[in-house]
């Protein structure tokens, strides 16, 4: 993080990327896939959201764990910019998903089991803000959300990958084989999606790093 | 008659082909004008990325200033 926070040539991958991302997936050919027609294309936009969230809670809990190991406010700084955007990111995917949902699912919530698994996912996130507001002193507020966000991101992970793979969802990739089964071969998608997912997360940290210096300064101010 | 509503109807069909054919620079009305929905997402997003950039230069600036103080 102090490293994206010092340097600017990501910054200008992000935007390439992205730009890239659109051109190349609104344009490319896909797959002509039976109901999910032109919408497979969302592919590149709705997926990085959580992969994106992920990347940031990850970050998170690393700058929590930092945090208990040496006591500095920065870390939870860090760590508690990372996950607002984090949540950011995981309400688009709700959103964009919903919708996408509506339109080849039949409905925008079918009580899939990952759609489930992720909404709670999200309300433990939710009450990470909630446990942060709540305490005023600064040490403690500090340390007990960040063990908090240890529990948070060990309970998402099961949530996400691991629950819903074991019965049948909707989502391609659950029940019981893991990967992109429909449209695993398409190297076209290929091509945007994982480019996507890399534009997506570092744009989100972009904002993140933004968030963490403004916070940071605040601080300095209070000095 | 029946030749003069033929005539009339092959007028009316060779009017109506000129006419479809007016629209030109026909590249950003192809494929169903998808060209025009890929321009308009590109500048909203760089639209973001221009406000983005001038935030983190705020920033910067006033990082600038409380480290000169």
């Amino acid at each position: 993080m102090k490293y994206l926070i010092r340097t600017k040539w990501w910054k200008w991958l992000t935007m390439a990327i992205l730009v890239y991302v659109v051109i190349g997936g609104f344009l490319f050919q896909v797959p002509r896939l039976p109901i999910l027609n032109e919408t497979i294309r969302v592919l590149h936009f709705h997926v990085p959201m959580w992969f994106g969230m992920l990347f940031l809670f990850l970050a998170s809990v690393i700058h929590a764990i930092k945090y208990l190991s040496t006591g500095k406010v920065q870390n939870d700084i860090m760590s508690s910019q990372l996950a607002v955007v984090g949540v950011v990111f995981g309400i688009l995917g709700m959103i964009t998903g919903m919708f996408w949902a509506t339109f080849t699912w039949g409905e925008p919530w079918s009580s899939d089991p990952k759609q489930n698994a992720s909404a709670i996912g999200l309300l433990i996130y939710f009450a990470y803000f909630i446990l942060r507001g709540s305490i005023q002193d600064e040490q403690q507020r500090a340390k007990i959300s960040a063990v908090y966000n240890v529990f948070a991101f060990a309970a998402l992970i099961p949530l996400l990958f691991i629950l819903p793979r074991m019965t049948d969802s909707l989502h391609p990739g659950n029940g019981g084989n893991p990967g992109f089964n429909a449209y695993d071969l398409d190297s076209n998608l290929r091509k945007v999606f994982y480019t996507a997912v890399l534009g997506w997360t570092l744009l989100g940290f972009w904002i993140a790093t933004i968030k963490i210096r403004y916070k940071l300064l605040l601080e300095k101010m209070d000095d | 008659m029946d030749m003069l509503a033929n005539l009339l109807i092959s007028l009316t069909v060779f009017l109506n082909n000129i006419l479809l054919q007016i629209p030109m620079a026909d590249t950003f009305r192809s494929d169903g004008k998808i060209y025009v929905v890929v321009g308009i997402v590109l500048i909203l997003l760089i639209g973001f990325f221009v406000y983005l950039w001038r935030v983190d230069k705020k920033i910067d600036k006033l990082e600038e200033e409380l480290k000169n103080k």
